[in-house]
């Protein structure tokens, strides 16, 4: 080492012998090491100057006017010194010299030697060993992981500040106390620790020695965060799973339900036509009501479906920007050839400027389907779709012009199977008690709901609004469409 | 001149009923396959003008017969109609991708089988 002067102090009453060792420490030597020594002649005056000014080493004398033995070194350490210190005593004391280094001293010189290279190697290897001291201090305080040292009793001796975030208390109330978990050296075990709150810990324990003594070394880590993650990942796996499983179980049904009914209304259809020949009397009336009903059952069985597919989470919606007038003008077109003869008019009334809206145009036209297709068979003469633009979004209502609902059956309106009194469609048409639970659900999908305005006597309103598409603005969804 | 109609469904119920209902007509001369290795063969060896096609069937699905018959140069122009029992919404996305024309949902009524089967065969002439 060469360059800068190493700073030291001396706690040293003997001004004889301080005087030998600042000669020693300013003879010339191929190392090039370079002293300033400063000195105090008690204990108190010493300390004083440490705080004063920054030392590279301390020179201690163990019998000073205010402190002899081991007590000094305790007080320069208790006085928050970090400076590396090196004991001096007289010859044949070695044994109070290898206790204060046991207190953390860095050293110790025997009085009686005057060797210059002796002493200045001795300083030199204090500094460099508290260095290294030092660092690996700066490891175990910086380190993510808590540290905890124990000795054969189970106390504990030492604790770093992680290790004082994981049982959230001070080393001052933990240091000196048994030490809460089992110390088992050996494989990583997992504990449950409680106070101050709940939490997990992962806990590592291996043998080492701690101030010449054997002791545990307890590595801990909270790992309360990472298992709630892993808590949630497998709960979300879990969740998928059922999801899919309920889509499954959906689609089995779908499929075991729709078969035979296709078959049932194809044979009827097939009467109907004739084709089994032609019809006589009575049979043609059987045949009308086996038709009658076995739609009945279609319908009610597309709802359940359509309605268990919405419930269980497993519809997908898929938004896009789309046309509405487009889209109601198709629907009501195909309300108007099923619905065939029937003395109710149904008209449209679209503003001028309709922007696009964004919507999953497949369950969009689900609503629309149930909400027109309720109202013609409340109406008396007139149902209305109509869409307007309302600030950023377009607004859809369906009108008729029926008795109205009283105001207490409106709540319970969107509950299944509910069916309010009224008379049956053309032929004899039942609705399914589902249409507006349906609505209800596809309504939710989109982030909207459907409002009911009804004056007895006078008619029904339901009406829902559709955020404008901006450009740009399509979301598809996992099911979107290419096109 | 009538349009010969494959029916390619597991189920031979079904087939049976749309069968009688779509030769009443007139206008269709109907085959029959009752699974989708059956219905490949038939269709290539048939050359229909339609193929009316149920998407689950044991073996190789109707989706799979679908793109088999648009990969194939003897069948890439046949109109195929696919029929489903399942969920709409994934069924409208299969049929796209694979390339149908058209899509019917069972229950159906035979009428709109009937109109279907028109609709397309006028568009593959």
């Amino acid at each position: 080492m060469t360059g800068a002067k190493l700073q030291i102090l001396m706690i040293e009453d003997d001004i004889e012998y301080a005087e030998i060792v600042k000669m020693c420490l300013d003879e010339p030597d191929s190392m090039g090491l370079r002293f300033d020594v400063e000195r105090a002649d008690r204990l108190s005056v010493g300390l004083k100057l440490l705080d004063a000014a920054r030392f590279d080493a301390l020179l201690l004398d163990l019998t000073l006017p205010d402190s002899t033995g081991l007590e000094t070194v305790e007080r320069v350490i208790a006085h928050g010194a970090t400076v590396p210190i090196l004991v001096m005593t007289n010859l044949g004391d070695e044994t109070t010299a290898f206790e204060a280094m046991r207190l953390g001293a860095q050293d110790y010189m025997v009085k009686a030697t005057s060797d210059s290279r002796y002493l200045k190697r001795a300083i030199w290897y204090a500094i460099e060993r508290h260095k290294l001291l030092a660092q690996s201090e700066g490891i175990i305080n910086g380190a993510a992981d808590g540290m905890v040292v124990a000795d054969s009793g189970g106390i504990v001796r030492y604790m770093n500040p992680a290790a004082q975030a994981v049982f959230g208390e001070p080393a001052e109330t933990m240091v000196g106390k048994p030490f809460p978990l089992p110390l088992t050296a050996g494989n990583t075990s997992l504990h449950k620790l409680t106070q101050p709150r709940e939490r997990t810990v992962e806990m590592k324990v291996v043998d080492i020695q701690w101030k010449g003594q054997p002791a545990r070394l307890a590595s801990v880590r909270d790992i309360t965060e990472l298992q709630r993650v892993e808590q949630l990942k497998a709960e979300i796996r879990e969740r998928r799973r059922l999801d899919q499983l309920k889509d499954e179980l959906i689609g089995t049904v779908s499929h075991e339900l729709r078969t035979p009914l296709t078959i049932v209304k194809g044979a009827i259809d097939n009467l109907r036509e004739g084709i089994a020949g032609a019809l006589q009397g009575k049979q043609s009336e059987v045949v009308e009501l086996a038709h009658r009903n076995v739609n009945r059952l279609a319908r009610m069985i597309n709802n359940l479906l359509d309605l268990s597919r919405l419930e269980s989470g497993a519809a997908r919606i898929a938004k896009r920007p789309m046309d509405v007038r487009a889209l109601i003008t198709e629907v009501l077109e195909g309300l108007r050839i099923a619905d065939g003869a029937r003395a109710v008019a149904l008209d449209t009334d679209f503003a001028a400027d309709l922007p696009k809206v964004l919507a999953d145009p497949e369950m969009l036209a689900q609503v629309i389907t149930n909400l027109a297709d309720n109202a013609l068979r409340f109406a008396r003469s007139r149902v209305t779709v109509r869409a307007q633009v309302q600030g950023d979004a377009v607004l859809i209502e369906v009108v008729d012009d029926g008795s109205g609902i009283p105001e207490d059956k409106v709540g319970a309106l969107f509950n299944k199977f509910v069916q309010l009194n009224r008379k049956t469609g053309g032929a004899g048409y039942k609705g399914t008690g589902l249409g507006l639970a349906i609505c209800k659900e596809i309504m939710t999908l989109h982030g909207s709901q459907i409002e009911v305005q009804s004056v007895v006597g006078a008619g029904t309103r339901f009406s829902f609004a559709l955020p404008a598409a901006r450009v740009g603005a399509a979301t598809p969804g996992p099911e979107a469409h290419p096109s | 001149m009538k349009r010969r109609v494959l029916i390619v469904d597991d189920e031979e119920d079904l087939v049976d009923m749309l069968a009688l209902r779509l030769e009443a007509t007139g206008l269709f001369e109907i085959e029959r396959a009752y699974d989708g290795a059956q219905g490949l063969s038939r269709a290539q060896e048939l050359k229909p003008d339609v193929v009316l096609l149920d998407n689950i069937m044991p073996g190789i699905d109707g989706w799979e017969v679908c793109k088999r018959l648009r990969a194939d140069g003897a069948t890439r122009e046949t109109a195929i109609v696919m029929m489903t029992a399942g969920s709409p919404q994934e069924a409208q996305r299969k049929a796209r991708e694979s390339q149908a024309d058209a899509l019917i949902l069972k229950p159906y009524d035979q009428t709109e089988v009937i109109q279907t089967l028109k609709s397309v065969s006028h568009a593959h002439p």
